[in-house]
Order: structure tokens, then sequence, then C-alpha cells
């Protein structure tokens, strides 16, 4: 009998491990088919990311604007774009550039030879354009505009920033940047909607920044020539009873001048600067410290106001004449977001 | 409940197909997935060709259509319509309806471009024909527009498509390469896969055949309380297993049975040695018995004539030697002597026959001393002694003589009675050395049977047939019967 038993041991010794054996096979077994599956599967997607968007649209809207040159409009294209990707809606620009002989209007035209249900148009004031909006009203394809109004036009919708928003947003701005409690600061204004903006301003910084002692200075370049305002923002930031801490531009064209004036005559960083737009070269600027803050319009909010205004017209026939929308301040602290955009 | 066999053969069969069916099927998928992507790579640019060839028969159109504006020369306008019924086929398959991808998107724009297109053609076309100048300046130049719209946007929408398509077509070229060095991986695992499935269901498939033999081999080293504990029945090997294992009960029974067998044939055969031995000791006791009496009244006898006659110390003398022989017989009750106190009862029988028969008889003995105190069953000597005066000597007409000898010869020891009587002739020796004396052997010999008592006795007492050799020359030339004692 202990024979018996000793035999039984070893058996069952061999048993369990014989036991053992397999269970670790089929543990490798299953754990090489989860590989393969998973290989096939991470395959699969990455095939079926490389073919073609299958989404389906209902609506096809096209964006008229010189998107190749403006940074802006190319920006809130893209955001309508994407906007409207989540919304089924295809939104195609039809560039204006210098690449194109178009016009806005015939690129109008064009669209509303190729059917699309709506119109987005970004930042003209050519005259003709009313003729062709009119022609798209005929063809029952609602237009917006967007930045640049195009009055006695029937375009459905003009949406804008909000001024008053702009001169909130510049005071936020100054509140931000600024280095020392008592500022000079001068604002350079050029259109005869001065006062909401400055309105705007003023209130914010009594209201947010009361912690400051701010001179303001306004200098109207209303029509004055480029190389008169390079020459006079010169002037003014070496002035030394004007003593200017800081200058504002509310426009994108202005910076831009004053920017350029800036670079030429080694006036960096004699006093701070507060823009306006988004073009690559301010954006480095900002990026280098050259100017402090941009103030640019919420192209997300931009481009979805475009994509909903048309959708709403389309979906009930009625819309607002006009939308304006917030803007936003862009420093040092988030401008890695826009220079990759 | 037992499933129905398989066969060991299909089941290898079937492990095998397992393998390469799932090597088949991976490899299938690899096929399928590189042809999607080479499909894929092959139709990137699929839409740049179609809009390539839509424009080449779109500047046709328009030339056509100026040729005949500029020259109303009717003879190209039969070109025109044919080059405009191809692009109107093509534009027709490009039409689409409902919610629609970007590309259909797009496509319907074309559709629509080129509707309008086609409309203003065939309008500045009548215009011309009517000859209404003003009219058909204003819808040629209607025309025109229409066409610059057209190709603006198919070459807006090429470049874009361009662009996207190239974008794609590196994308592809990427997961191709990427897809190269996955499929070379999956294959790679898909080979352990496989290498370790084969070799868990061989292992399946050979455990039991393993335990065949590991308990085969305990059984072939005499170990038969080993059993198969796991058997399979579903092929040819838990069949073998089974009947294995059936093998072993049977062996197992079959032995207990060979084993209770031979212990039963032992005890009989033990029985039937001790039975016979009995037998022979029953028989030596009554052989012996049988001699005491028959020489008892004989002795008695001449011891009566020699007290009648003398009546003195020569009966004295005779009844003693007498006494002492009778003394031997009660001492040697337990069967076994020495030589020494053979030769002496030989010595007191002597002396009784002579008594009996005045001295006539001659005895000589030749002893090794060394000898004497070999043990030997008692009574061996006297019955040879006896049996020589009986059937050697007693009819005799000369002197009568019996000469005895003890000595050393090999491993035994030579006690040899000769006597110089009538012989023994062969066919009696034959018989008395064969136990085969009948009874008139018996009866003529008159002491043959006290002879074959002591053959037979030493047969028994010795175990073994060379015990005596009687050796009679010729008639008249004596006998010699010599015992052979084992030491």
């Amino acid at each position: 009998m202990p024979q018996r038993s000793d035999q039984e041991k070893v058996h069952g010794r061999t048993s369990k491990k014989t036991d053992f054996h397999t269970i670790r096979s089929l543990v490798i077994i299953f754990i090489l088919f989860m590989m393969i599956v998973s290989a096939f599967v991470f395959l699969r997607m990455q095939v079926a990311n490389v073919s073609t968007d299958e989404q389906k649209y209902r609506y096809h809207y096209v964006f008229v604007g010189d998107t190749g040159d403006s940074r802006m409009l190319e920006i809130i294209n893209d955001a309508a774009g994407e906007y409207g990707r989540k919304s089924g809606v295809y939104v195609e620009a039809l560039d204006t550039g210098d690449e194109s002989d178009s016009s806005y209007a015939d690129r109008i035209d064009m669209a509303v030879a190729m059917g699309v249900n709506g119109i987005i148009v970004g930042a003209q004031e050519e005259k003709d354009i009313a003729d062709a909006v009119e022609r798209a009203s005929v063809a029952e394809i609602p237009v917006v505009t967007v930045l640049s109004d195009c009055p006695d036009s029937l375009r459905k919708t003009f949406i804008e920033p909000d001024v008053y928003d702009v001169g909130r947003t510049y005071a936020r701005s100054i509140i931000a940047v600024a280095g020392a409690r008592k500022l000079n600061i001068a604002v350079l204004v050029e259109s005869d909607d001065n006062d909401r903006f400055m309105a705007g301003l003023s209130d914010t910084l009594q209201n947010e920044g009361n912690h400051l002692d701010i001179n303001i200075i306004t200098e109207d370049i209303t029509d004055m020539p480029n190389f008169r305002l390079m020459d006079l923002v010169a002037e003014m930031l070496t002035d030394e009873e004007m003593d200017i801490d800081m200058l504002l531009c509310p426009t994108e064209y202005t910076t831009q001048i004053v920017y350029q004036s800036v670079m030429d005559h080694d006036l960096a960083g004699s006093s701070q600067i507060i823009g306006y737009g988004i073009n690559e070269s301010l954006l480095r600027a900002v990026s280098n410290g050259e100017i402090s803050a941009l103030v640019y319009i919420d192209a997300d909010q931009t481009g979805m106001e475009c994509v909903d205004t048309l959708n709403g017209y389309i979906d009930s026939g009625v819309t607002r004449d006009h939308i304006t929308v917030e803007s936003i301040m862009i420093t040092s602290g988030n401008i890695g977001r826009y220079l990759d955009e | 409940m037992s499933r129905k066999p398989v066969k060991l053969q299909n089941q290898i069969i079937c492990i095998f197909l397992l393998t390469f069916a799932s090597i088949l099927l991976v490899n299938l998928y690899i096929f399928s997935g590189m042809r999607d992507l080479i499909d894929n790579m092959d139709s990137a640019y699929d839409g740049n060709r179609k809009l390539t060839d839509m424009r080449g028969l779109l500047d046709s159109i328009q030339l056509e259509l100026d040729d005949y504006i500029n020259t109303k020369d009717e003879s190209g306008l039969n070109k025109f319509y044919k080059d405009m019924a191809e692009y109107k086929i093509i534009v027709e398959s490009l039409k689409h309806e409902g919610e629609l991808t970007e590309q259909e998107m797009r496509e319907k724009a074309i559709v629509n471009l080129s509707t309008r297109y086609v409309r203003s053609t065939n309008t500045a076309i009548l215009s011309k024909r009517s000859g209404d100048v003003v009219r058909y300046q204003e819808d040629y130049a209607i025309s025109v527009r229409d066409y610059e719209h057209l190709i603006s946007y198919m070459a807006d929408l090429n470049t874009k498509s361009f662009g996207e398509n190239s974008g794609k077509y590196e994308r592809i070229y990427e997961v191709m390469h990427q897809a190269n060095i996955i499929y070379s991986v999956i294959l790679a695992l898909m080979g352990i896969f496989d290498i370790l499935l084969l070799n868990l269901l061989l292992r399946r498939l050979m455990r039991p055949l393993q335990e065949l033999a590991r308990v085969a081999n305990e059984v072939g080293e005499g170990n038969l309380d080993v059993a198969i504990s796991e058997i399979h029945d579903y092929n040819e090997i838990g069949i073998v297993s089974s009947a294995f294992n059936n093998m072993i009960t049977s062996l197992k029974e079959y032995i207990r049975q060979f084993k209770a067998s031979v212990e039963s044939e032992s005890r009989l055969r033990e029985k039937s040695i001790r039975m016979e031995a009995s037998a022979k000791e029953a028989q030596l006791k009554y052989l012996q018995a049988q001699i005491n009496p028959h020489f008892l009244f004989n002795t008695l006898n001449a011891g009566a004539q020699l007290a009648m006659l003398e009546e003195a110390d020569r009966t004295y003398s005779y009844i003693l030697r007498v006494a002492d022989f009778f003394r031997y017989r009660i001492k040697n009750s337990e069967g076994i002597s020495t030589i020494s106190e053979e030769l002496k009862i030989v010595d007191d029988y002597i002396y009784i026959i002579n008594v009996r028969f005045a001295g006539e008889i001659h005895y000589n003995a030749d002893v090794d001393e060394k000898l004497l105190q070999t043990a030997v069953p008692s009574m061996i000597l006297q019955p040879i002694v006896e049996n020589c005066i009986k059937h050697g000597l007693r009819d005799v007409e000369w002197e009568k003589k019996i000469d005895l000898s003890v000595y050393s010869e090999g491993d035994s020891t030579v006690i040899s009675v000769r006597d110089n009587g009538v012989g023994i002739p062969d066919a009696v020796i034959e018989r008395i050395l064969n136990n085969k004396l009948n009874e008139d052997d018996s009866e003529k010999m008159q002491g043959g049977v006290g002879l074959d008592n002591v053959i037979t006795r030493l047969r028994v007492f010795y175990d073994r047939e060379n015990v005596i050799e009687i050796t009679s020359v010729e008639k008249d030339m004596g006998t010699e019967i010599a015992l052979y004692i084992p030491r």
C-alpha cells in the first residue's frame, strides 16, 4: 500500500504539473490571440482613418472671403467649417485672394450657380456685392456678412464684433499687462464709432482697473497716410512730455503700421502696444514681447454664429439683422494656441 | 456517457486543418487588407483625373461654341453637341440627392454649375441662330461667365482635392508601411500561436499515450498495482488504455489463481510426501518387526539346545549374547546406529550361529578404526550376514568363510561383506537391487526379504539409489555385498 500511495503522489504531481502547463499555454494562446486581434483592429482603424470622410451633410454653405490673405478670415472660416461639421453643414471656402481672378460678386454669383444653401461673405465693402447678394436672394439663398457689412443689400444678417465689448477687452488687456500704476495711454482712433469703444474702455478701466492711475490721450488718424502715421507714432513714442506708456491700436491695419514704425525706429520696448487682429507677424510680435497684447474677435463664436444664423434662416425663415460677437485677448500667456493654429 | 470514438488519424488531421485554416484566414485577411490599401492608393487621385477629363471636354465645348458664335459654322456644331452629350453623361454620373458627403456636395455643385452652363450655351446658340446680335452677345457673355465659374470652381476644387488627395496618399503610404510591419508581426505571432496551439492539442492527444507507456513500464517492472487513471475513450489510445487496464486486471486475477493453484498443489504434494514417508516408516518398522520374531525364535531354540546339552558357562555366555542382541534392538528402536554397534551385533550373531552350527562359520572382520563411529541405519549388517549364511553358505561342502571389511572409498564409507558360498544369479541380483523379489524368490531365498528390507531402508535413509552393490562372479565363487555409506 505505501508503494501505491507514492505512485499516486507522483501521478498527482505529474497531473498538477500537466494542468499548470495547460493553463499557462492557454493563457499565452489567449494573449497572443488578443494581440493578433488588436493588431488587426489597430490596422483597420488606421485604414479607416485614411478613407474618405464619409460624414453626411444637410447643407452646403460657401465662405466667400480673402481667406488666403486674411488670417482672421481664415480662422473664422475654419471655425465655421469645424462647427458646421458637427452640425451637419459643409462649409466650403471660395477664395477671393490674389490667386483668384474672381471678385466677391463673382464668387457670390458662382455660389448661386452652384446651388449652395447659404453664403457667408467675409470682410468686403465692394459696391457691386449688393447686386450679387440680391441675385442670391432671388435664388432664395441666404447671405450673411461677417466683419464688414454690405448695407442696403438683401443680406440676412451682419455679424460683427461688439465695439463696446472690444473696448472692454482693450481695458482688460491694459490691466493685464500694466507695468506701473500710473499710466499714460494713447489711443489711435480712425472711425466715427469711437464713442462706444471708448465707453467700453473707460467703463471697464473704472470698474476693474480702479487701482490704476490712467491718463488716456486720443489721436485721430482717420484718412492719415501710412508714412504720416508711422512718423506720428515715432514722435509720440519719443516725446518725453507725452511720456506714452501704452499705445492702443483699434484696427488690424493700424496695428500693423504701428508695429512697423516701432521696428523701423527701433522703439521696441519703449512703450507697450496693444493692437488688434491676429496675422502672423503680429502674433510673432506678441511672442517676441514687441507687442504686449492683441485684441481679436472670437473666431470660434463668429464661425458658429455664421452657421447657426444660416441654419436658423433656412429652418425657420427668420433671423436677426445684426449679431455681435465677443472679443478675446491674446497675450504671451496664450499665444501658443494661436501660433499653432 | 462516452462519446463516439474518433480515429486518432482524424484527430491529427483536424489539428493540422485547424492550424492550417487559422494561418490561411490570417493570410487572406492580410491579403484583403493590402488589396484595400492598394485600391485606396490607386483611387486616391481618381477625383483629380475625373476633373481633368471634364475640364478637357469643357474646354473643347467652349472652343466649339466660340467657333460657332464667331463663324456660325454649323459643321462645328455637331462636334459641340457630341461633346456636350458626352459631358452631360459625365455630369449625370455626379448627381446626388439627400444628405451628402463632402465629395458629393462638391459634385452636386459641379452638376448645378454645369446645368447652368449647358443652359446658357444652348441659349447663346439659339440667340445666334435668331440673328439678334445684342441678345446673342449678352447670352454668349453669360455662357462665358458660367464657363468661367465652372472652370474656376473645378480648378479650385482640383487644387483643393489634389492637396487633400496628396495628404491622403501620404497617409495611405504611411499606413501601408505600418501595415507591412504589423502584418509581419501578426504572421510571427500567428506562427507562435499555431505552434503553441499545436503543442497544446498534441500534448492533450499524447498524454493518454504517455500515461499508457508509464503504466506499461511499471507493469513491465513487475508492479501490477497500477492502472491508467484517466481514460479518454474518444480515440484508439483510449480503447487501448481501457484494454490495458482490463489486461492488468485479468493478469492479476490469473496470477492470483495461479498462486492459489500452486499453493494447493504444494500442500497436496507435501501431504503426499508425508504420507509416503509415513508409509515407508511404517513399512520399515514393519520389516524390522518382521525380522525380530523370526530370529528370536531360532535363537531361543539354539539357546534351549545349548542349555539342554551343557547347562554351564557357555550357555550362560550364549544367553548373554542373545540378551545383548535383543538389548541392541531395543536400544536402537530410533533406527539409527553406528558401524561399531552394527559390528558388535554381527559378532553376536556369528557367535550365536557358530553355537548353533558348531563353529563352522569362519568370520573375519577388517575394519578401519576411524570409521567406527559413522552413523548408519540400525540392523543393516546382521541381515546381510544372515543372508550369507542362509543362502550362500548353508549347503556348501567347503570351509565356510565370511569376510567383513570397513574402509573409505572416495566420499563414501564402504562396508563390504564377502562369503565364499554358492553365489547369487545375476537375475536374482537384479531383482534384489530393484526391490522386485516375488513371493517365490522370498520363499526360496529365506532371507531375501531381509536383504530387500536393508536395501529399502538404506535408500530411504540416504535418499539415493546407489547405496549397495552385489557382486557374484559365478556359481560357487561366493558373493560380495558392499554398502556405500555417504559421509
